[in-house]
């Protein structure tokens, strides 16, 4: 059983409260292995919070930096970070209750078709969505992903080859015409392969460039926290999770805005 | 004829979608111990949320 399987597992023991994520979710969709991280949405409530924190302090967890794990930030579209020692493992867990890129209403839905599932994972074109990063390995896994998509919307928003986008218009001209409006690298189509190719290239770029600003926001918002840190894990240095937690959210109270402003990648 | 297409991932990646699911746990779970090599390296690195960094080196 992989560690993030049964962390999954715990998490959601008794009530459905963590989704998992990102490079994990990838290998559940058998399409890469690439992270040693876990990332997992969860559920934006005080009780699935302090759950997941219970189940990291049996585990005996301690922070990373980051925002505390903590509603006040998690509403924000903060990250929390944690990390315990499963030998030989080291074990990242990340967490957000707000993904970039996912509108709130997809996010309801995502919750709604998750119960009943026995490990919650991302599903395709939500994990497509979440890998729109500034990172060029994660296009590669949103070009896979999209060929797995099974409404030919969905892959025509989300593809990255222009060879499958061409074979795809030829067989639904209207629909490809129709969500150019929406994803305008679709105007080239008809302008060929290497037009097509370049409106692609471009895209990526301006999607990394776009999510850059994201965390730059973010990065600014974190500096008077970020200075502090060292401090705040002096203090918290041996302590189980919980009594850590208390005093990280304390601390953070004064240093790290719970609203950062510029959320500009959803 | 077969059609080029363009590719995304290693054959390697692709392998995954052949493998049982007790194939997929094992490989996994070596995957991780083999990546435990570069913890001091990534030590200060985020592979997720908004934090990027911990300390500029």
């Amino acid at each position: 059983m992989s560690i993030y399987l049964d962390l999954t597992r715990q998490f959601n023991e008794g009530a459905l409260r963590a989704i998992l994520s990102s490079g994990q979710a990838a290998v559940l969709h058998r399409l890469a292995i690439m992270s040693k991280d876990g990332d997992w949405i969860l559920r934006e409530d005080a009780e699935a919070l302090s759950h997941v924190l219970q189940v990291l302090d049996r585990r005996q967890a301690r922070y990373r930096f980051g925002a505390p794990l903590d509603l006040r930030w998690m509403r924000g579209g903060w990250s929390a970070h944690l990390e315990f020692a499963d030998r030989p493992l080291r074990i990242r867990t990340d967490f957000v209750t707000r993904p970039p890129r996912l509108p709130v209403a997809d996010l309801e839905a995502l919750w709604q078709e998750s119960r009943g599932n026995l490990i919650p994972h991302l599903d395709a074109r939500r994990l497509a969505e979440i890998k729109k990063t500034n990172r060029e390995k994660d296009y590669a896994v949103i070009g896979e992903l999209a060929r797995r998509l099974p409404e030919p919307r969905d892959q025509l928003l989300l593809s990255r080859s222009a060879r499958d986008i061409l074979a795809l218009a030829r067989r639904w001209p209207a629909l490809a015409s129709e969500l150019a409006e929406t994803r305008p690298a679709l105007a080239s189509i008809d302008a060929g392969l290497s037009a097509l190719e370049a409106a692609l290239d471009a895209e990526r770029r301006t999607l990394m460039h776009k999510n850059e600003a994201r965390l730059q926001a973010y990065l600014q918002a974190a500096q008077a926290w970020r200075q502090a840190w060292p401090e705040v894990e002096r203090r918290i240095a041996g302590l189980p999770l919980m009594e850590a937690h208390a005093i990280v959210a304390q601390g953070a109270e004064d240093l790290l805005p719970p609203q950062v402003s510029a959320e500009s990648g959803r | 004829m077969t059609e080029i297409r363009d590719e995304f991932l290693s054959e390697e990646d692709l392998d995954l979608q052949t493998m049982s699911y007790q194939e997929l746990l094992a490989y996994w779970d070596l995957w991780l111990r083999q990546a435990q090599a570069t913890n001091e390296e990534d030590r200060d690195t985020y592979s997720h949320g908004v934090f990027v960094l911990l300390n500029e080196r």
